[in-house]
Formats: C-alpha cells, structure tokens, sequence
C-alpha cells in the first residue's frame, strides 16, 4: 500500500462537496460544546449553593419565619360558626407542648365560643426571627399579630398584640409549639 | 530522508520525532480530518505529501505547542479524527442533533443558574446567619431605642445629646422637632419617660442597613399620673450604620 493510492478519496471529498453544510456542522458542534460546558459551570454553581452551610441557615431562617407568621394568623382566628374546623387549624399549626395544650382544653374551647358568640380574626403584621438554632431544630419568632374581635353585637375591637411564638421543627415543617404574649411591663 | 510529519490546527508543518510509529493510514486519517476542518485549504492529501517534502527544513514553527510536543498532538487527533469525520459526513443530522443537544444544555444551564439564585438568595439576607453582625445590629438598636424613647425633665439636655449619637438622616430631623415639644412640656409635667425593650428581632441586614422588630415599652411618669402608666409598642426599626455603629434612620409603631 502506497500513500499515493490512497489520496485521490480524500481528495475528492472536501473538494467536492459544498464546504457550507459540514461548516455549519461543525458551528452547531461548537455551540452544542460550549451549551454542555456552560451547563457544567452552572452544575457546579448549583451543587455549591445546594450545600452551602449559610444558604441553608438564610432559608431555614425565611422559612420559619412564614411559617410563624402563618401560625400566628390560625391560632389567633376562630369563629363560632366553624369553631370545629377552626380548631382543626389550630391543631395543624401546633406541635409539643402547645399542641397538647390545644387537645386538652379543645371541648373548653368550643363550649366557650359557641356560648360567647364572639369571633376573632387575627392579622400578622410583621415578623422578625429572633433566634434559630437549625441543629436542635427550634427558633423563636417575634410576629406582630392584629387581633379583631367581633363580639355578637357591637363594634369590632382591634387589639395590637406582639407575640413571641416558639417554633420547632417537624417532619411536615415548623410548627408552634409555644406561644406567649408579651404584654406590657413584662 | 523520509520522516513522517504531522500538522498543527493552524495548518503549519512539524517535525514528528522518530519515537512515532510511521503509520501512513494513522497519518492519513489525521490529515483528512483537519483537511475537513481547514475548509480554507482543503486539499489534505496533497499537504500530507507536502509534508513530506518540506520536512527537509525541520523546525519551521519551534515555539509552537505542537512543535514542542508534535508526538502528543499527533495521537491526541489520531484519536479525534474517526468520530469528527464520521459526524461530518452526515452534516445536516449532525447539526440538527448538535443544536438541540446545544439548546437543552443552554437551556439547563439557566435552570440551573435560576435554580441557585433562589437557593442562595435568602443568604443575601444576612440577619442571624452572620451572627456577631446581627448581634451587634440587635445591641446598638436596643441602646438607641432605649434613649431616643426616653427623657427625663430634668436632664433634657444630656438626653438630647446622647440621642442626636444614635439617630441619622430624617429620623434625626423628626427626633429634633418632637423633642422641641417635649422641651416645651416635660418641666412644667415633670415628665420622665422610660423606654425599656423587651424583646429584639432583626428581620434583615444586608451591610449597612438593617430593619428591626423592637418589642419596647414606655412607662411614663408626671404630675398627672405620678404612680406612672405604661404603654407597649411595637417598633419597625430602619437601622443604618454609620462610621461602624447602628442608628436609627427611621421607626414606625406598626
């Protein structure tokens, strides 16, 4: 075997045939090429944020704190036409010792407003994190509720309350699982 | 002399030392390959026997990567040129799988991206996961809010002063015009007001500012109410620091 019998082949191909498919080929061999490079950088920029130890904390952080302010909201509101479904709410917001609370005095509850007519509609205002500690899975939320009352006759009565609402972390996210009320002088 | 030859990308002719197998078809294969890509000179056999023939003046591009490791390069497109040629003797379907291959990759890559901002941005937040930072936001927010919202008719002076330290922008303006009111009365009443926080969350801080939910009270002592009344409120604090130290820029009872 000769180079010269084998060179007319590969001299005809390129000649030949038009340059422009095989130049547009190569463009879109390029482009798929810096596509999966780009791709990859921004794999690495995910599997950063996805395990970075401070994004985590930020997160958790925004989590509870919408998930107090939510619970703040539902342990605050309850009507007597639905005091059974209210509380249900109630109960899915809680967890630990403020779930165990909210059980055992549930009857106590729903015989009070059903014989008091008065229903409660709770508003949050503002929220802020006062401390998380992601390991032990608890944190406590200062959340700044508006509470009105309705009573079955007269004028609804607004009162500003500011809560502090111990969070604790659950297999279905944060929970209640205190709430106190800081009143004033205390 | 006859040694074998290889090209560089550019076209340009290298010597390839002796330790190279003198493979003619590898050779070939190699040529035609960048003969494909070299659209601009298309006629690789005819380089390849050039090659041949110019090897006679060796060295002709020595500060070439390729004309320092010509052994390297040669087997590296060796191992290159089968698969390229065989995508580029099917251009159109190439091209078509290449562009979408492209487009899903691009069109990943911005998932991705997205995907990681809304991961990492709660952490430009950095309220509690900067912990000396938010410490010291909570302290000197706590200081202030204790001496702006208190006073004591007979120290107005001194009261103003170590206020005017912790308050900026029209926060400062406010506190001024609200003071003068309270210059005017507090003597007369014998006015003493004690703001005393009771709880302090900082909701954001991103470097030098800063928003705080104080829990504060005030207990308010005077002629009219001479055992004194308190009242609670529950302030939004805009905090800004300024040469190293939180003040408060602005603060609403909400």
């Amino acid at each position: 075997m000769t180079l010269t019998d084998e060179a007319p082949p590969t001299v005809a191909e390129p000649t030949t045939a038009s340059p422009w498919p095989r130049r547009i080929a190569g463009a879109a061999l390029v482009f798929a090429l810096c596509g999966i490079l780009c791709a990859a950088a921004f794999g690495t920029v995910l599997a950063l944020a996805a395990t970075s130890d401070q994004a985590s904390l930020a997160r958790a952080r925004d989590a509870v704190q919408q998930a107090a302010q939510d619970a703040a909201g539902v342990l605050n509101t309850l009507s007597p036409q639905d005091a059974d479904a209210g509380l249900d709410r109630w109960e899915q917001v809680a967890t630990g010792p403020l779930l165990a609370e909210l059980q055992r005095s549930r009857p106590a509850f729903v015989s009070t407003i059903k014989q008091a007519q008065r229903s409660t509609a709770a508003k949050p205002v503002y929220a802020a994190v006062e401390s998380l500690d992601p390991g032990a899975g608890t944190a406590s939320v200062l959340v700044s509720t508006d509470i009105t009352t309705t009573p079955r006759t007269g004028e609804p009565v607004t009162n500003r309350q500011r809560l502090e609402i111990v969070m604790t972390k659950t297999d279905q996210g944060w929970k209640a699982s205190g709430v106190r009320v800081v009143g004033v002088g205390q | 002399m006859n040694r074998p030859s290889g090209r560089t990308p550019s076209g340009q002719v290298v010597d390839k030392p002796d330790d190279v197998t003198d493979d003619v078809t590898d050779e070939e294969i190699v040529t035609q390959a960048w003969g494909i890509i070299d659209t601009d000179e298309p006629a690789t056999a005819t380089h390849a026997l050039d090659d041949r023939t110019t090897t006679a003046a060796p060295s002709t591009t020595p500060d070439t990567p390729a004309g320092v490791r010509p052994a390297r390069w040669t087997r590296m497109r060796s191992s290159l040129a089968g698969p390229l040629r065989a995508l580029l003797e099917r251009p159109v379907r190439t091209a078509a799988v290449a562009v979408v291959v492209g487009l899903l990759a691009v069109a990943g890559a911005v998932g991705m991206q997205v995907e990681a901002g809304s991961l990492t941005g709660p952490a430009s937040n950095t309220a509690l996961t900067d912990p000396q930072a938010t410490g010291q936001v909570i302290s000197e927010i706590n200081a202030a809010v204790q001496r702006t919202y208190g006073y004591s008719y007979d120290a107005l002076d001194a009261d103003e002063r170590a206020a005017q330290d912790v308050v900026t922008g029209t926060f400062a303006d406010r506190y001024r015009q609200e003071f003068a009111t309270v210059r005017n009365l507090a003597p007369q009443q014998r006015a003493v007001v004690t703001a005393t926080v009771l709880s302090s969350a900082v909701r954001e801080l991103d470097g030098d500012h800063a928003e705080v939910l104080v829990f504060v009270d005030q207990k308010i002592t005077n002629t009219q109410v001479p055992n004194g009344a308190g009242n609670g409120a529950r302030l939004v604090v805009t905090a800004q620091k300024v040469d190293g130290h939180w003040r408060i820029a602005d603060a609403s009872n909400q």
